[in-house]
């Protein structure tokens, strides 16, 4: 017995042919750069999501290069080349190190192209290929203004124009390979057990690298010496933005042949050998490591950070901390996520690292009373740090099983934010503020440091609570593609660091003339004060509305 | 000479078992998931895959389809190894997950569009198979062509996703728990359906709690509990050989749960005031 015309039984008698390789690449890139512009999860609301839009972005990169452009005119080619390919290492770098992370392993994508006719290897490309030109894209817009001003203006010419635009490529290309090779190698020497913690670890890692990267050339040499930079030598090599800088200003005759070798052969070198690797080589044990995230996490590893994670929930000092039950069960759920999620993980890690470390990089060049500002300033930064992990703490994947929440006879959402903004106080914040603190100490053996430090510390629960002023605020409530509101959010965080320095330059006004005990006492009464009104404001916020 | 090898592989597949797994396992650890699973499934068979929660019925669906890796063992797909050959083998199959992922940041019609690509249909050709299926399902054309996945109803999604799985005519067809979401007419058509493709010739996999649709819709039926095949039959023999009234019966008696209704009863007056 056939089946009836019509039904989709006869609807496809022909099997299906090979696809050519090719072409399953090309439908692989299409899918990724659709997934990339427009997000991978449906908005709540039924409209067709869209991101903030490659030109959008591009043109905040390109904004962003007028003002480093026109702050590195009085260079030389190889210090001007050299900056920027620090500032693309930086910016561009840092968002492929945190695409990467999310666009290679995502857990869900397996039961939706791993049973299909595709080679682990040809969705490897297809996700690189993505994620380089895109890359491509943002560091050229970084670039441009610098490009035309250093072309036409200060005359490089367009010997240079070229070569700066070869180095860019070969620099994303490097950095796109790069980062793949670290992962492909974690894959193979650490296995499933710990694959899961350590992306995060290791993203995070990167992104801290790079920003020391693309800076250590500056900071070696101070900014006078830096803008005359004239050769290439010794531990300035160390830096990969000096091997494409100097490719830059030999091709346009700004360097000697006999000193651009070196640099040369790094800058093509290592590229071309670190996209072998990745695109090649290592490629093959991409599926393998597909498979391997698909098997879930280890039973015994979850059983004990469970464990460990209801010991400290239960521990005397948090059970007093966390005294209401509600307050003391949120801060468990975002804990998890913050300890155990990797989706949660490689998003708050790498967006804190370099928070905590820009400013403590901004120390290590500066000398005396400069070395004392710097430190002021990286205390006084600490205030932004709560900020972007609570806003990512707000987005999931599972964010409609809040819908859980919304149901349950809670008079009111406040405990649910609090508890995870302990969480986010004792996991991320506190340790950061031990962390730069103790660096700060390290850098500038000035005790006052400590003491401005330990105070400022103590005011930034009031900084954690910033999130929950303009609407209600449940953890994991939002899909991960909702949109911010920037100007807001640009707006909030310049208002949290103002405060933050003021607090800080209060206090060390106060230090200089003798008067630190008052003065901290007087800050932290201005805080308790202000935490009370936060605490009012955000009683008078209704339950958010279930869309 | 491609051409000719192609066809003896194909008469090959044709008179060897359509799915053909031999040794199966999967080890986590020491833990293991799959113990040494060895089944032949003919053509023409809707093949029922029970077992409780665990006992490794979708970890072995996982590694038929190259989603996994197994630890021993191999699975052949109409004589094609998936170890071997994967993307041999995953041309031959399609496979409905129990998780009904889908990339729902696409429309339904974006979604099913890709999936066709993969397997070298062209727009052209999709278009009308996909309206077949949203014909005999009964899905909005206009809903498919305008709404991203993930705003589709649990039911509607899981519609798209046995169309993605069946679109390219595979000799194969593996289901984890596909009835799920779907209302009681769908569902209907949807055994209508695996009927009508097995005496297509195509051999369906269809793994699933629900035990009664799997009595009535099943040619044979195995039952794995812990991991290991625990019995291998069709329906009538396997009622017959263990004395069992009906298949849930045969189930709870070999799954080790007896009781359940003086335990319901004993957990129930536990929860009153």
């Amino acid at each position: 017995m056939s089946a009836e015309p019509g039904t989709p039984a006869a609807s496809a008698k022909r099997p299906a042919d090979p696809v050519p390789p090719a072409s399953v690449e090309r439908i692989l890139r299409r899918l990724f750069w659709q997934l990339l512009l427009r997000g991978r999860v449906a908005t709540p609301d039924g409209k067709k999501p869209r991101g903030l839009g490659l030109k959008a972005i591009a043109g905040i990169y390109a904004l962003f290069g007028v003002f480093a452009a026109f702050g590195l005119m009085r260079m030389g080619p190889l210090a001007f080349g050299t900056s920027l390919h620090g500032m693309t290492l930086l910016f561009a770098s840092l968002t492929l190190a945190a695409g990467v992370g999310q666009m290679l392993f995502v857990r869900e994508e397996a039961e939706i192209l791993l049973h299909r006719p595709i080679r682990p290897e040809q969705l490897l490309r297809a996700k690189l290929h993505v994620l380089v030109v895109y890359a491509l894209v943002l560091a050229i817009a970084l670039n441009l203004v610098g490009w035309i001003a250093a072309t036409f203006v200060a005359g490089f010419g367009w010997r240079w124009l070229l070569a700066h635009a070869l180095t860019t490529t070969l620099l994303m290309v490097g950095s796109a390979a790069g980062t793949v090779v670290v992962y492909q190698l974690c894959l193979r020497w650490f296995g499933r057990e710990r694959l899961d913690n350590l992306l995060a670890t290791l993203q995070a890692m990167m992104a801290i690298v790079m920003a020391f990267g693309s800076q250590l050339v500056p900071r070696l040499l101070g900014n006078e010496e830096f803008a005359d930079l004239k050769e290439v030598h010794g531990v300035l090599l160390l830096a990969p933005p000096i091997w494409f800088g100097a490719v830059d200003a030999w091709l346009c005759g700004a360097l000697p042949t006999g000193a651009a070798v070196v640099p040369a052969l790094l800058a093509v070198g290592l590229p071309l050998f670190a996209a072998w690797l990745a695109f090649g080589r290592l490629a093959r044990s991409f599926g393998i490591g597909l498979m391997t995230l698909h098997e879930g996490s280890g039973v015994e590893r979850e059983r004990t950070a469970e464990r460990r994670l209801g010991a400290i929930a239960n521990s005397r000092l948090l059970r007093w901390w966390l005294r209401d039950p509600v307050e003391r069960h949120s801060f468990v759920l975002a804990s998890a996520y913050l300890v155990r999620d990797r989706e949660t993980k490689v998003k708050v890690l790498p967006s804190i690292a370099p928070l905590v470390f820009m400013p403590l990089l901004l120390c290590t060049g500066s000398m005396g009373r400069m070395a004392s500002g710097m430190a002021l300033f990286a205390i006084g930064y600490l205030a932004i740090v709560p900020l972007q992990p609570m806003a990512l703490l707000q987005r999931s994947e599972q964010w409609r099983a809040t819908d859980l929440l919304r149901a349950a006879p809670l008079p009111h959402w406040a405990p649910l934010f609090h508890g995870a903004r302990k969480a986010v106080m004792l996991w991320l914040v506190m340790p950061s503020a031990v962390l730069v603190v103790g660096l700060l100490w390290l850098l500038t053996k000035d005790e006052k440091v400590v003491r401005l430090g330990a105070v400022f510390a103590a005011t930034l629960p009031l900084y954690s609570m910033v999130p929950a002023m303009f609407s209600a605020w449940l953890p994991l409530s939002l899909p991960n593609q909702a949109m911010q509101d920037v100007s807001q959010g640009c707006l909030t965080a310049m208002l949290t660091v103002a405060i933050g320095g003021a607090f800080v330059g209060a206090l060390a006004v106060a230090d200089n003339y003798g008067w630190f005990v008052p003065a901290a006492i007087a800050v932290l009464v201005v805080v308790a004060v202000v935490q009370l009104a936060m605490l009012a404001r955000m009683r008078s916020i209704p339950w958010p509305r279930a869309d | 000479m491609a051409k000719r090898a192609e066809t003896s592989r194909r008469v090959a597949g044709i008179l060897c078992a359509m799915l053909s797994i031999q040794g199966l396992t999967k080890m986590y650890g020491s833990q293991v998931a799959v113990d040494r699973l060895s089944l032949e499934v003919p053509a023409g068979t809707i093949f029922g895959l029970l077992g409780p929660n665990g006992a490794g019925k979708t970890t072995t669906l996982k590694m038929v389809t190259g989603m996994l890796l197994p630890t021993a063992g191999t699975a052949a797909i109409c004589g094609v190894d998936i170890g071997r050959d994967p993307n041999g083998a995953k041309r031959l199959l399609g496979f409905v997950p129990d998780s009904g992922a889908v990339y729902e940041a696409l429309t339904g019609l974006e979604f099913l569009l890709l999936i066709a690509s993969l397997y070298g249909i062209d727009e052209a050709e999709a278009k009308p198979r996909i309206r077949r299926f949203l014909d005999f399902f009964e899905l909005d054309e206009k809903t498919l062509n305008s709404k991203m996945l993930g705003n589709y109803s649990k039911g509607m999604r899981r519609k798209v996703v046995i169309t993605a799985a069946l679109l390219h005519n595979p000799r194969v067809v593996l289901l984890d728990e596909p009835l799920e979401g779907l209302d009681p007419n769908a569902a209907l058509g949807f055994k209508a359906l695996l009927e009508t493709l097995a005496k297509e010739g195509k051999t369906i996999v269809y793994s699933s709690h629900v035990l009664d649709v799997v009595e009535r819709v099943c040619h044979r039926v195995a039952i794995m509990v812990k991991g290991k095949l625990a019995v291998c039959g069709t329906p009538a023999e396997l009622l017959q050989q263990h004395g069992a009234a009906t298949l849930e019966q045969l189930f709870t008696q070999l799954t080790g749960l007896s009781g359940l209704e003086a335990r319901a009863a004993d957990f129930a007056r536990t929860l009153l005031p």
